[in-house]
């Protein structure tokens, strides 16, 4: 009944598994480009939550926005959805968020 | 995930109440799916949209987002605004609260999508954050019950923060939830919550802030109907975005100004110039002024002189104005506005 949580604050920045030369290498090697350049949150998120219910277990996908929220908000949507966050690209005037989509969950996944 | 696990879907905002309501349901052995309904009312996606001014870095998050997270709990955002202001707003059958919010309507809109989406993907209840007597429209003993009936969800609907006050639901009487694990909260204090939220170990969460939707903001109601009158009810989704920021004043039938009342507010309207005329001094620091609709020459110097009223030239006698309008650009040296009267006539 009163479980404890250990996971803390979630304020500040949750970082990507990948570095950013990694990160580099997937622009264009991604399996799907999400653009949300002039929407704001939580549009981006929609955005990738829908391209993500299509995209099969392992594919990586790329959220192109320009809404500084995408950089918080993304990570947490990971984290509760058991999808990868693997990190970001500061671009001058956009960001480019990099994610994989997670494998089905299992019986003893849960 | 084994087949006998029972699911339930919870209405989450991403407040203390919401994430108290699911993290009691998870720890009862409940698989819950939240749902964030993103309506396009939502003040917190204002803070978001303006950023944060004291940390540029560090943009505001999407808190539904943040319980999910801290939960590990799913949470889908559903996007209703395309559908939220023409079948929920404007006619709302049980009426507006203090503004144009129609709370109740508003729950039942919200609590029918996710009987839909519990039907189309075999989830067992509902459950939402809600206190009974904490909100004066939709919190109250009959106005729960109505919303509980018109959604379709009698019996199925569990608010275990006031459950041992309310009615037992299907969940309980078939002990899918242990009803003496629940809770009998009644009222608008925070204290209980918060002590929850401490045994629960739940650090991280926003302070309660008195609701979290623009609509029974009375400034807000005043701009929106302002904007229905003129516009009609098939507005523009950008014109509904720019409500949110800014004084606005309106000069005729067919032209309003939106004047950005700081940094923040002037960056956000820099996005929305394409299209739009715009007002701003280069000699003194001031707003970024929006118009919109087609403004005559009367309009336009008197846009500018609302402009060098909020700059900091507002004391000299006369100020050079920047204006662009359909495609070209200009200066007009007007004598900035003094009497507040006048602004006061047509401020929104």
């Amino acid at each position: 009944m009163n479980s404890k949580r250990g996971s803390g604050s979630l304020r500040g920045y949750v970082h990507g598994i990948l570095d950013p030369a990694r990160l580099v290498e997937l622009v264009d090697h991604c399996d799907v480009v999400v653009e949300a350049r002039g929407t704001f949150c939580p549009e981006p998120v929609i955005r990738m939550q829908n391209a993500a219910a299509l995209m099969s277990p392992g594919q990586v996908a790329m959220v192109v926005a320009d809404d500084a929220g995408i950089e918080i908000d993304l990570p947490a949507w990971c984290i509760s959805t058991r999808n990868e966050y693997l990190g970001v690209l500061r671009e001058e005037r956009f960001l480019r968020a990099f994610i994989r989509r997670a494998p089905a969950r299992t019986a003893d996944q849960d | 995930m084994t087949d006998d696990k029972i699911r339930a879907l919870g209405l989450m905002s991403g407040g203390l109440d919401s994430t108290l309501a699911a993290n009691l349901m998870q720890n009862l052995g409940i698989e819950v799916l939240g749902l964030h309904f993103s309506t396009g009312f939502c003040v917190a996606d204002r803070h978001r949209l303006l950023g944060n001014s004291n940390n540029r870095d560090k943009p505001y998050r999407n808190d539904a987002l943040h319980a999910g997270a801290q939960l590990e709990v799913p949470v889908e955002i559903i996007d209703i605004k395309d559908r939220y202001l023409p079948e929920v707003v404007l006619h709302p059958k049980h009426g507006y609260g203090s503004g144009m919010n129609p709370c109740i309507d508003c729950r039942i809109f919200m609590l029918q999508r996710a009987k839909e989406i519990l039907q189309e993907r075999g989830y067992d209840f509902v459950f939402t954050g809600e206190v009974l007597g904490q909100r004066p429209m939709s919190q109250r003993r009959p106005p729960m019950q109505a919303i509980e009936i018109e959604a379709g969800l009698e019996g199925l609907l569990l608010r275990p923060l006031s459950a041992q006050v309310l009615p037992a639901t299907i969940p309980e009487e078939r002990g899918w939830v242990d009803r003496s694990k629940l809770f009998g909260i009644v009222g608008r204090g925070r204290h209980k919550q918060m002590q929850l939220a401490d045994e629960f170990g739940l650090t991280d969460y926003p302070q309660p802030a008195g609701g979290c939707c623009f609509l029974p903001d009375e400034n807000y109601a005043r701009k929106l109907r302002d904007l229905l009158t003129h516009n009609g009810p098939d507005v523009d989704p950008d014109d509904m975005m720019l409500l949110k920021v800014g004084r606005h004043f309106r000069l005729g039938d067919e032209v309003k100004v939106i004047v950005g009342r700081h940094e923040s507010e002037n960056d956000f309207l820099e996005r929305f110039r394409d299209g739009r005329g715009s007002v701003w001094l280069d000699a003194f620091s001031s707003p970024l002024t929006l118009i919109e609709g087609s403004p005559s020459a009367a309009d336009l110097e008197f846009a500018c002189r609302i402009t060098a009223r909020y700059s900091a030239g507002r004391t000299e006698a006369e100020v050079p104005v920047r204006w662009r309008l359909d495609g070209q650009e200009g200066q007009l040296v007007v004598r900035p506005l003094s009497e507040d009267r006048q602004l006061d006539e047509i401020r929104i």
